[in-house]
């Protein structure tokens, strides 16, 4: 018997609560809100990491770091220095993040971590790289170089316009016995010396509009290379110059001397 | 006539039946008392939680499917609300990161561990709970006192359900090394 009026007890506090308004039910568009408020977190920091990732892609496309481990050894130590370690970590920051938020669905918590992450990784690199394959960064690139990106302008002109002291791109412009010179996309020429110990594992031959990308570090305007792979083109034109500061920096066609 | 499912009673709540709550609360009390005197440890104020647990379910039932089962819903109001009541009085580290839910685990025979020496495993967990570790206590109460399936237990707890077979083998193992008694009568192992 005390077992029962205890147990009514309970049911009966619990109801006169309610009754008093001293607990009100939520209503459903609260949970249907919550659950869209959360999709569209997850949807929003998977488009901002694919972003992120795939600006990592592009960059090191750009810079021409992405082709010097092909050089050996010495490439894959300047690759490891050269990997755009901010976007990284972002991307690793907010993958964080997204992983916290799909642990709240049970296709994720019924899983061990390591699935679940690593599925999450494997989606977003994968998916990175295929945004990188679309004209998106090259367009906005180019929008930046133009002034024309209000917000996201500073950033892709500050790791469009990365330059590394090992790694060099450009378009081939004059080619001699064992020396040719490239025209970067800032509109520099380069004089590039192939020795004996120069690599060359995307192929020899290398001719006037070629894309290269040479490795080699680069002293006054000249490079011996240790490495020099031929590239597909970026297509992207050179980066326009500054109106208003000094006189123009290259002449388009001129060979350097 | 049989008696409507929780599932049914839970679609009357949501659709205005306030005093229908009444009969999920009574169904539901004293499992969820004696998962509180298990999970708070004789907390005097356990009653109070779990009143607090009936009355959060209220105002979150319009969120419950009724197309799933009411009681491990249940039971995941009242891990939340037992975890903050430990919280609140600091006996339970805010926990980070639990290699357990890390990597997978073979998961053992459910159904077969439950059958052998569950009565003598009820008995040595109730004598001898205060002595598992925190994250082991709670998987082997819901698993022997409360009844729930691992896929429930995982449910409740938001863990992998390899994980939470993890935690019971090794609870099982906890109190057989920390219970002297337990291992002269029942050998190394369960």
């Amino acid at each position: 018997m005390a077992h029962n009026s205890e147990h009514k007890n309970l049911r009966d506090l619990v109801l006169q609560k309610i009754r008093l308004g001293e607990v009100a039910m939520r209503p459903r568009w609260h949970f249907v809100l919550k659950s869209a408020l959360l999709m569209t977190g997850v949807v929003l920091l998977v488009l901002t990491i694919l972003f992120v990732i795939s600006l990592g892609f592009f960059v090191l496309h750009l810079s021409g770091v992405w082709f010097v481990p092909a050089f050996g050894w010495g490439g894959l130590g300047v690759f490891l220095r050269s990997l755009p370690w901010l976007l990284i970590g972002t991307a690793l920051l907010f993958i964080g993040l997204l992983e916290a938020l799909v642990r709240r669905y049970p296709l994720a918590y019924r899983r061990p971590l390591l699935y679940s992450a690593i599925s999450v990784m494997v989606l977003v690199f994968l998916g990175g790289f295929l945004v990188a394959l679309t004209p998106l960064h090259h367009r906005l690139l180019l929008s930046a170089e133009r002034n024309e990106l209000p917000f996201a302008g500073p950033l892709y002109r500050g790791f469009g316009g990365q330059r590394f002291s090992d790694v060099h791109k450009g378009i081939v412009t004059e080619v001699a016995d064992e020396n040719f010179d490239i025209q970067t996309r800032r509109g520099s020429v380069i004089h590039v010396t192939v020795t004996s110990d120069t690599r060359f594992p995307f192929g020899l031959a290398v001719q006037p509009g070629d894309n290269v990308v040479v490795f080699g570090e680069l002293f006054e305007n000249t490079i011996q290379a240790l490495g020099i792979g031929r590239v597909d083109s970026d297509d992207l034109p050179a980066m326009p110059r500054p109106r208003h500061i000094g006189p123009p920096l290259f002449f388009p066609g001129v060979p350097s001397q | 006539m049989s008696s409507p499912t929780d599932e049914e009673i839970a679609f009357k709540v949501q659709q205005g039946d306030t005093e229908a709550f009444g009969i999920l609360v009574e169904r539901y009390e004293q499992k969820m008392l004696r998962y509180a005197s298990k999970f708070l440890f004789g907390r005097e104020d356990s009653e109070d939680v779990v009143q607090d647990v009936f009355l959060k379910a209220y105002a979150n039932i319009q969120g419950f499917n009724t197309n799933r089962r009411f009681s491990p819903w249940l039971y995941r109001i009242a891990h939340n609300e037992f975890i903050n009541t430990l919280h609140k009085h600091a006996r339970l580290p805010v926990p980070f990161f639990d290699p357990d839910t890390l990597f997978p685990h073979p998961l053992s025979n459910e159904s077969a561990d439950r059958a052998i020496h569950e009565k003598e495993l009820r008995a040595a967990l109730d004598d001898s709970l205060g002595k598992l570790d925190e994250k082991y206590r709670e998987p082997l109460v819901l698993y022997f006192f409360e009844d729930l399936s691992y896929q429930e237990i995982a449910e409740v707890m938001q863990i992998p359900i390899s994980t939470v077979g993890v935690r019971i083998s090794r609870g099982k193992q906890q109190l057989l090394q920390r219970s002297p008694d337990l291992q002269h009568t029942y050998g190394s192992q369960f």
